[in-house]
């Protein structure tokens, strides 16, 4: 036992030997490399102490050293802040350019804290908006231009406005086209039957309200809802047996709430009840106005003006190829009007309408072709303010505005559309700008050029969705025609023209 | 309620008018009330009563504000009507 501890502690001993001699190498190429580079070694502790600045307090509590950020970092942060800036700043810019133009026009139109109370008896004036989607992309784009940067604007100068909204091409010319029809049916049905002048209406149905007041006999239990529900059997007086008026029929809310109730003849006191300031000025075209957002709703605002004034009164059906035949020079221009096309797409719309619930918006009723032939709305006297039976001023009389949509779409697009981006502080002077000659009513006579008006914006338009548009015969992409005796009615919004009169 | 029009004016006791009655106007005194509160919080509170008489903007917010509820007011009633017949609302189909 004790002869192989020996050895193997002798063993030991060798290995310890070898170990030792092993540490010494290790030692002495040590000592070494740290003569040779003995420059750092000095200044590692000196360069430590300057990376950052501690405390020893937050050392022993395990904080971080602060020092300066690394190079990539730095970068990183740099160009955040640019970013972030450059999107503050605008935004910034928008919200300051806005409110300058909101205070102006509040202070101008005598509105808020400082202006002289409104009459109960009058309406302010209205504006009808006319927002079409901008190619392939969605209403809310359009919407957002009026919501963002028109809206604050009118609302500052305590001014009405009605928005229509479109939802497919078409649905603004149509609605304008059926719009003039119907109050050109008006007025023939005013002509033809000795009816009165809608003013004279108005009047006599307010005196009509009044004398039936001693005949109301309540004795049936007033719904409010009579006005939704279905006009049901006429009611019987027990005593005369003559069938009784509904309430609904001979009063207004007017008539029972607030201050009307307890003073019934204001509308007598107020001298021919409520008028809209559209209503008493001079020149039809002093009336309102007509904002269109985008070119696309331009478009179709002028081509269903054009359909409704000088189109016929009916939707043409197969008629349509007599009247081709009275102009036979013009059917070579327009392919569209082609008797057996028309036909055919008259039959394919019977067979869409059969297959889906929402009918198609119906076709023209005249072609651009046809604008020189046809006859302008004789029924009409286009001088005077035309008014409809609920004795509303028609609007296609009243100036327009074009708002030009800076929507843009598609990649290869990106550095335009960052470009937009980022200077959208440009966009909200021009929209102000615009938008103000609405409120002042900065306004000239239309030319035949003004057809053009807002044409950049068809440059943005999507390459593939115009060249859809030509194969569907879209009227966006179409040129736009306009017929001069039309065009002598109308007058357009222009800012520079109240810069001039300031200038003189 | 008469099915297709037939049998006429259901005979109503006086108590069950009377209730009806009450319950019309109750409808009609909340809608009211509650028109009367959205309307005054939008356009009179947020202006912080800055003139005795209504102004311009005033004026028109009212207005509009009022036009706006009767009319959701409307559609909304229509939808639930339709809604109670087709006995979409978990009520028995009449």
């Amino acid at each position: 036992m004790s002869e192989t501890s020996s050895k193997d502690s002798d063993k030991a001993g060798k290995i310890d030997a070898d170990s030792k001699k092993l540490d010494s190498k290790a030692l002495d190429s040590k000592s070494a490399s740290s003569s040779l580079n003995s420059a750092p070694k000095l200044q590692e502790p000196l360069k430590k102490a300057n990376l950052g600045y501690t405390n020893p307090a937050f050392e022993a509590m395990g904080l971080p050293r602060l020092k300066l950020p690394s190079r990539n970092w730095s970068i990183f942060w740099a160009t955040l802040s640019l970013v972030g800036g450059a999107i503050l700043y605008d935004k910034h810019q928008q919200k300051k350019i806005r409110e300058e133009y909101m205070t102006k026009i509040s202070l101008d139109s005598q509105v808020g804290a400082t202006g002289k109370p409104f009459d109960i008896d009058r309406i302010p004036r209205k504006l009808t908006i006319f927002i079409a989607p901008p190619p392939s992309d969605y209403l809310e784009e359009s919407l957002r231009i009026f919501r963002k940067y028109l809206k604050p604007i009118i609302n500052s100068a305590a001014v009405d406005f009605e928005v229509f909204t479109e939802e497919r091409q078409g649905d603004i010319r149509y609605k304008v086209a059926q719009d003039i029809r119907q109050l050109r049916k008006e007025y023939l049905a005013r002509q033809g039957g000795n009816a009165k002048l809608p003013q004279e209406k108005a009047i006599t149905a307010l005196d009509a309200t009044q004398k039936d007041e001693s005949f109301i006999k309540p004795t049936s239990v007033f719904h409010w809802s009579d006005n939704i529900k279905s006009s049901g059997p006429p009611v019987y007086d027990h005593e005369t047996l003559e069938p009784i008026a509904k309430l609904s029929t001979i009063l207004t809310p007017r008539d029972l709430l607030g201050v009307f109730s307890k003073k019934m003849n204001i509308e007598q006191d107020v001298h021919g009840g409520i008028v809209g300031e559209d209503e008493l000025v001079s020149r039809p075209q002093d009336a309102g106005g007509v904002i269109c957002i985008g070119r696309g709703a331009y478009k179709e605002y002028l081509t269903g003006l054009h359909e409704g004034l000088l189109g016929p009164l009916e939707e043409p059906q197969i008629k349509t190829t007599a009247k081709i035949e009275e102009v036979p020079t013009e059917i070579a221009d327009s392919d569209i009007a082609t008797p057996s096309k028309i036909e055919k797409e008259i039959e394919k719309e019977k067979n869409d309408e059969d297959e889906k619930k929402i009918s198609p918006i119906p076709k023209p009723y005249i072609t651009p072709s046809q604008y020189a032939s046809a006859e302008l709305a004789p029924e009409l006297d286009l001088s005077v303010q035309l008014k409809n039976f609920k004795n509303e001023p028609a609007y296609f009389q009243q100036p327009i505005l074009v708002v030009r949509s800076y929507n843009l779409l598609g990649f290869l697009n990106t550095p335009e559309r960052i470009k937009r981006f980022f200077q959208k502080r440009y966009q909200t002077q021009e929209y102000c700008k615009e938008i103000s000659s609405v409120i002042y009513e900065c306004k000239r006579p239309m030319d035949l050029k003004d057809v053009d008006l807002c044409k950049e914006e068809e440059t943005d338009w999507p390459k593939k969705w115009v060249e859809q548009g030509h194969e569907k015969q879209s009227l966006w992409v179409a040129d736009l025609n306009a017929d001069q005796r039309v065009v002598d009615h109308l007058y357009i919004f222009d800012s520079e023209v109240c810069g001039k009169e300031d200038k003189q | 309620m008469s099915f297709l029009g037939f049998g006429g004016q259901p005979q109503l006791t006086s108590e069950q008018k009377i209730q009806g009655a009450e319950a019309e106007l109750d409808l009609v005194t909340n809608m009211f009330n509650k028109l009367v509160e959205t309307c005054h919080s939008k356009c009179i509170a947020s202006n912080k009563y800055t003139d005795g008489n209504l102004d311009k903007t005033e004026s028109l917010c009212i207005d509009r504000c009022v036009a706006k509820y009767f009319e959701t007011n409307v559609k909304v009633g229509e939808n639930m009507q339709s809604m109670g017949k087709s006995g979409a609302l978990g009520g028995v189909p009449k």
